[in-house]
């Protein structure tokens, strides 16, 4: 039986020269030779480290010289030792399917549960003054966007009542000052919508078609959005996201990045849907609470949906996240 | 399997007898002629591939603890299959470290979340704090990553100072406020030219020319390529919006909203496409403008007596870019080892180093840069520059 060696380059650690050896075992003493003279190691202190890809293989000889070997059998002979656990792992296509099989299942997992609730429970650490801050900025935003929000020409009357019981809709206990506006809106047409932090706005194209108590259903729907702390939580949910993304895509080229990002949005649409069904949820809570009709935020959105249909304006309906109107309204007509 | 075993030594035995044996040539009075090392790439998609995915599925059992390995042996392949001379690189940071100064930042975070829960105010003066902290933080990390990166055995190091951080990444960007912007290239020339000429390999010290001209013509080629993409994609977006409008207003007279609703959407997946054409176009100028400033940069940089050589062909990166990226977003992101890999091969096929001898005659610096001061301290943080 041949005593087992393998060819290896030798590096002294005291300048880049480099030097071919080879490497034999003999007992408990790894021997180096073909330098100027014969190098002995004890085999307890040399740190072969494990194996990676098809690159040579290293090992730390005490006093700070190394050895480089592509001799990957030889290497196992000397040191009677495997490829290590890692390499084995990562060489056969067996355990990386049950790595992918891994990563989608918990991909799956984290975009259902994770992120919800890691985002939820960041919105409650949130204090209220931040989405005052955030909704103010965004409403003063709104005016430089091109939304085209025309001061109202709802009549004083019809103004202070809405305002009135809209006074009467906000919880008493809440952290929010809620301020109602009332805004024509040619461009986006019949709507309402909530920013973080108490902001409602109702266009008048929505007032112009819905009845009073319609019109508290819908209010009382965003408020619902604001008392769940909706917006806060898109976003950090998509702060979420585009960490997760990119942390899986850490060394990608940045354009991947960037369309990953993409594709967070989209996902984003996902999680918008759950919150409309929150808020639906919050104000019929709340309206059966005031003794009022639950079945009026059904029929308004069914007239909104009419409206939209009806103007040419199909585009935002389309990409509004709301859910499945008509289903939405099934289930609120009940 | 048997070229792997013999080829690179072949490489190497050819160059190295002189050093093995005889103290080599002796210094000629004259410029000695230059041998040309080119450098290889040895990573196969395959490879990393399994690689990747191992590392990333440990990372997420482990709940992160393991990212700090996953990062050293990510770093482990790039270097260890990158050869030059005969010889490969090596990343010997230790996951040890990295893990500890991960958790340390992620206390940190925690903590900003929770002072800011008390007062928003207290969450402003950390985000400040941090960004009087990020010159100091980017010189002690690239310390840190440059003296566990190894070639030969001999470790690399950076010489820079905190000092010297905080005039090249704070003071000298606030060159940028008055000059609205136009002094971008020469703001990163600057910042290049610190990083560069304080890297150390061994006990020589890189040395880069001043190339602010070519910075300033490279910069303003890409954002003439860039504007004019973006003008082309602008035309686009109308294009389609007006058709779908089009359609849409015909349909309505049919009164078939079905027909309607699959319009509306083409239009808006048209529109989508249109978003996402554009960042892709707009990173390939961005990562072409990259390479093309990597090429002046390492073309006019010496270490000792070799210099470096960077001619990485722009139209052939563009092109691999423009075939690499769109299989990116079909497999959604899956084909990353692959593309990087791809990327990382070419970029380093056009690299050489142009040296009087065989790269044997480096020193290894008495004491490393970076141990000096802070120690310890400057392994907290982690950050990834590339140079």
């Amino acid at each position: 039986m041949s005593t087992p060696q393998a060819n290896a380059t030798f590096y002294d650690g005291a300048t880049s020269g480099a030097w071919p050896v080879t490497l034999t075992r003999e007992g408990q003493q790894l021997q180096v030779n073909g330098l100027a003279e014969a190098r002995s190691y004890a085999l307890a202190e040399v740190k072969l480290e494990p194996r990676l890809g098809s690159q040579p293989r290293r090992m730390a000889l005490p006093g700070g010289a190394i050895c480089e070997s592509h001799d990957h059998d030889g290497i196992a002979a000397v040191f009677g030792q495997g490829d290590g656990l890692l390499h084995h792992l990562e060489s056969r296509w067996r355990w990386v399917g049950y790595a992918a099989l891994l990563l989608a299942g918990f991909g799956v997992a984290f975009y259902l549960w994770g992120l919800p609730l890691l985002a939820s429970s960041a919105t409650l650490m949130t204090p209220p003054v931040v989405e005052r801050v955030i909704g103010d900025k965004a409403f003063e935003h709104l005016a430089t966007l091109d939304l085209d929000l025309k001061p109202t020409a709802l009549p004083a009357k019809r103004q202070a009542a809405l305002r009135q019981r809209f006074a009467q809709l906000v919880p008493s206990d809440s952290r929010y000052q809620y301020r109602l506006h009332f805004r024509a809106a040619p461009t986006i047409g019949a709507n309402a919508f909530a920013l973080p932090g108490g902001v409602v706005v109702l266009t008048d194209e929505l007032a112009a078609i819905v009845s009073d108590d319609e019109v508290i259903a819908v209010l009382a729907h965003e408020i619902g959005h604001v008392e769940l702390r909706h917006g806060l939580r898109m976003i950090y949910q998509s702060t979420g996201m585009g960490v997760a993304v990119s942390a899986v895509l850490g060394d990608a080229p940045s354009a991947a990045a960037q369309v990953a990002s993409f594709g967070a949005l989209v996902l984003q649409l996902g999680y918008s849907r759950e919150l409309e069904s929150e808020a639906d949820r919050y104000a019929q809570e709340r309206l059966t609470a005031l003794g009022q009709d639950r079945r009026k935020l059904g029929s308004a959105l069914a007239k909104l949906m009419k409206a939209h249909k009806e103007s040419e304006l199909k585009v935002p309906a389309l990409l509004s996240s709301h859910p499945d109107t008509a289903e939405r309204i099934k289930t609120l007509s009940r | 399997m048997d070229d792997h075993i013999s080829a690179p030594h072949n490489g190497a035995e050819a160059a190295l007898p002189p050093t093995a044996a005889a103290p080599a040539i002796p210094p000629a009075p004259t410029e000695p002629p230059l041998l040309r090392w080119p450098l290889a790439f040895h990573g196969q998609g395959s490879e990393y591939f399994r690689i990747w995915i191992v590392n990333l599925a440990l990372s997420i059992v482990t709940l992160g603890i393991y990212s700090a390995w996953a990062k050293v042996r990510r770093l482990k392949y790039f270097y260890g299959n990158t050869e030059l001379a005969g010889a490969r690189f090596d990343y010997t940071a230790d996951p040890l470290k990295i893990l500890k100064g991960r958790a340390i930042a992620f206390v940190f975070f925690a903590a900003y979340v929770a002072l800011s829960n008390i007062h928003p105010l207290t969450g402003i003066i950390a985000v400040l704090l941090l960004w009087l902290a990020l010159p100091w933080m980017i010189v002690r990390s690239l310390a840190f990553n440059l003296r566990h990166t190894r070639y030969r055995n001999v470790s690399f190091g950076f010489a820079g100072t905190a000092g010297g951080g905080y005039k090249h990444f704070l003071l000298l960007p606030l060159l940028l406020i008055p000059s609205l912007g136009m002094a971008l290239p020469y703001v990163q020339h600057q910042q290049r030219q610190f990083l560069i000429n304080n890297l150390r390999f061994g006990n020589q010290q890189f040395d880069m020319k001043p190339v602010i001209g070519p910075y300033f013509l490279i910069y303003l080629a890409a954002m003439g390529i860039a504007s004019g993409v973006v003008m082309l994609l602008i035309l686009m977006v109308v294009v389609i919006g007006l058709v779908a409008a089009a359609a849409g207003i015909a349909f309505d007279w049919g009164n078939s909203s079905d027909a309607l609703g699959v319009l509306a959407v083409l239009g808006i997946g048209g529109i989508f496409l249109a978003y996402a054409g554009m960042g892709m176009f707009y990173s390939i100028v961005m990562q072409t403008m990259h390479v093309a400033l990597l090429n002046v940069t390492w073309s006019n940089t010496r270490v000792a007596d070799c210099q470096i050589e960077s001619k990485i062909g722009l139209p052939g990166y563009v092109k691999l870019l423009c075939t690499r990226i769109p299989l990116l977003v079909i497999t959604l992101g899956l084909a990353t080892p692959w593309v990087v890999i791809t990327l990382m091969r070419y970029r380093l096929q056009h690299t050489a180093i142009h040296a009087p001898n065989d790269l044997g005659k480096f020193e290894a610096a008495i004491a490393s840069y970076g141990n000096v001061t802070g120690s310890e301290a400057g392994e907290l943080f982690d950050l990834d520059l590339a140079l």
